[in-house]
């Protein structure tokens, strides 16, 4: 309970700080995605609408995740901020839970938004399914941000690395493109990506998507690695010790 | 007596073989305010990051209030006030004390968070965001935040590094008054060292050359005392230093003299004033900066 308390105050504490940054925040969330929706929809068919919105929902989530949430930590491990963090009475992974919830919140209205519009474009909605490659998407971005963050060390490198790596996994998923060839769907199966997108497709009532239990165990098991990476990062307490 | 902090023997030695420092022995005893004194590079913040946990120590152990800090909770009873100002920079000033209070469970965190700005004396500044705040400021507002944790222990890189002398004055108040377990002082102020620790360590290359109250640290070393005075009877002075064979300057009527020790000075200033009749004098004594200086100065 007590750990809880801290973690919402850290979080309110992060949302202050994020003051400084809103028309970024606006305008990276919000303007920037919005627009790029906009262009892809423009051109689209009827049925590929639903398609394009689920894509761009789990995509603006991952996007929001990686660029925010691992630039972020990746500035949290700096010296001098490990330092000035090291004053108050909140332990690092605590914070890190914290701003994890912060920067949820903040992808999540984009990306609820756009899967909202494409249950309406579709005959039948699977709750359950939606709801589980959403949460599933959520923990496993969070976590790819964390080791990203917690990876790099240093977020000037970030901020060259991340986009690349957001361009990438957008690159070699099927977002916003059909694919039919085994070959290159194999690739694309390496890319977590895939898989969210996969789940909440089925649960969108894409008829081509049965078997989604692969998906949700690939996923589980790529979170519990990922966890485990990063709870290996936070095994040694003293925190400037890393970054030498 | 029980230590609230106990460095044992401690040495850090970074990847990269650099060894900031070795084998090093000190400890704050309860209600002890003690202090550590150094060139830039001695050591002595990577010390303090050790006993914060912050970095691991290559060799040693290091223990707060009787618990090994390794495995200890009790860092968490620490107020910590950084060498660098480092601040929040979207965070007002009152928001980062009500932040503290917050974490900490205080319920009545407005109120509180305006008696301790009103204390450090950022009460004017309560509304400015961290970015608008001058270097001194921010050493304050770190300040403020330490205190405002409650700790049983203070550790203080530098606490007023970058504050003027009004505000260096209140910090140095609130030290001293602190009634808490004991403090730790990293200082290059030798004003503030000789004011407030009761004790002293000397860092140098990562070593404690020396260590003791401010007074012994001063006796180390025999430092020169040099004496300035005006006399009534400047002819009867003069030949005083003649017929003793001391060497002097004067200067209109100021004469100037340099002793081997403060026996010595205070020895002749009797004689003089018997004879010549003292109307003025000025005694600059072995300055416990000055027999620091000469100490750093001989160790490197």
């Amino acid at each position: 309970m007590q750990r809880m308390r801290k973690i919402l105050i850290s979080a309110l504490m992060e949302f202050k700080n994020l003051r400084l940054f809103k028309l970024q925040i606006i305008i990276s969330l919000g303007i920037i995605p919005f627009s790029y929706l906009f262009v892809v929809l423009l051109y689209a068919n009827g049925s590929d609408i639903p398609y394009l919105l689920s894509g761009f929902s789990v995509i603006s989530l991952f996007s929001s995740l990686i660029t925010l949430l691992s630039l972020r930590i990746s500035n949290l491990m700096e010296p001098e901020v490990v330092e000035l963090y090291s004053t108050l009475p909140v332990n690092y992974s605590d914070i890190i839970i914290s701003y994890t919830l912060v920067y949820v919140i903040l992808a999540l209205p984009q990306s609820f938004l756009s899967l909202g519009l494409s249950a309406l474009n579709v005959n039948s909605v699977n709750l359950w399914l939606v709801g589980t490659g959403v949460v599933l998407g959520i923990i496993l971005f969070g976590l790819m941000a964390i080791s990203l963050g917690l990876f790099i060390n240093n977020p000037y490198k970030a901020q060259g690395v991340v986009p690349l790596i957001g361009w990438l996994m957008l690159l070699l998923s099927p977002a916003y493109y059909h694919i039919k060839n085994y070959y290159m769907l194999a690739v694309l199966m390496v890319n977590p990506v895939t898989h969210v997108l996969n789940i909440i497709r089925a649960g969108l009532g894409d008829g081509g998507l049965r078997y989604v239990h692969p998906h949700i165990f690939y996923l589980i098991v790529l979170s519990i690695l990922l966890s485990v990476y990063i709870g290996r990062r936070f095994k040694n307490v003293y925190m400037l010790e890393k970054l030498y | 007596m029980s230590s609230v902090i106990r460095v044992e023997n401690i040495t850090k030695i970074f990847p990269n073989g650099i060894v900031a420092n070795r084998d090093i022995t000190l400890y704050v005893n309860a209600g002890e305010i003690v202090g550590i004194v150094g060139p830039n590079g001695a050591g002595k913040t990577t010390l303090i990051r050790q006993i914060l946990g912050l970095l691991k120590s290559t060799k040693g152990k290091i223990s707060i209030l009787g618990e090994d800090s390794a495995n200890s909770k009790k860092v968490k009873y620490i107020g910590y006030v950084p060498q660098y100002p480092l601040f929040f920079p979207s965070l007002t000033v009152k928001e980062v004390i009500e932040f503290m209070l917050r974490f900490n469970n205080m319920k009545e965190y407005d109120r509180i968070s305006e008696t301790i700005l009103e204390t450090v004396g950022l009460g004017d500044s309560r509304n400015m965001a961290g970015y608008q705040l001058s270097a001194g400021q921010r050493k304050l507002l770190l300040f403020a935040m330490a205190i405002s944790k409650n700790p049983q222990i203070l550790i203080l890189d530098e606490p007023t590094s970058m504050v003027d002398l009004v505000h260096k004055k209140i910090i140095w108040d609130i030290i001293e008054n602190f009634n808490g377990e004991g403090v730790l002082i990293a200082s290059h102020d030798m004003n503030e060292v000789r004011k407030l620790c009761d004790r002293i360590y000397l860092l140098v290359d990562g070593r404690i050359i020396a260590k003791g109250t401010p007074e012994e640290i001063s006796s180390i070393i025999e430092m020169p005392v040099e004496i300035s005075f005006t006399v009534k009877k400047s002819k009867s002075a003069e030949k005083l230093l003649t017929e003793k064979n001391i060497e002097y300057e004067k200067r209109f009527n100021v004469f100037s003299i340099s002793f081997q020790n403060i026996d010595h000075c205070i020895n002749f200033v009797k004689v003089l004033n018997d004879i010549a009749g003292i109307t003025s004098l000025h005694v600059d004594a072995p300055s416990f900066e000055k027999a620091v200086y000469k100490l750093l100065k001989e160790v490197s």
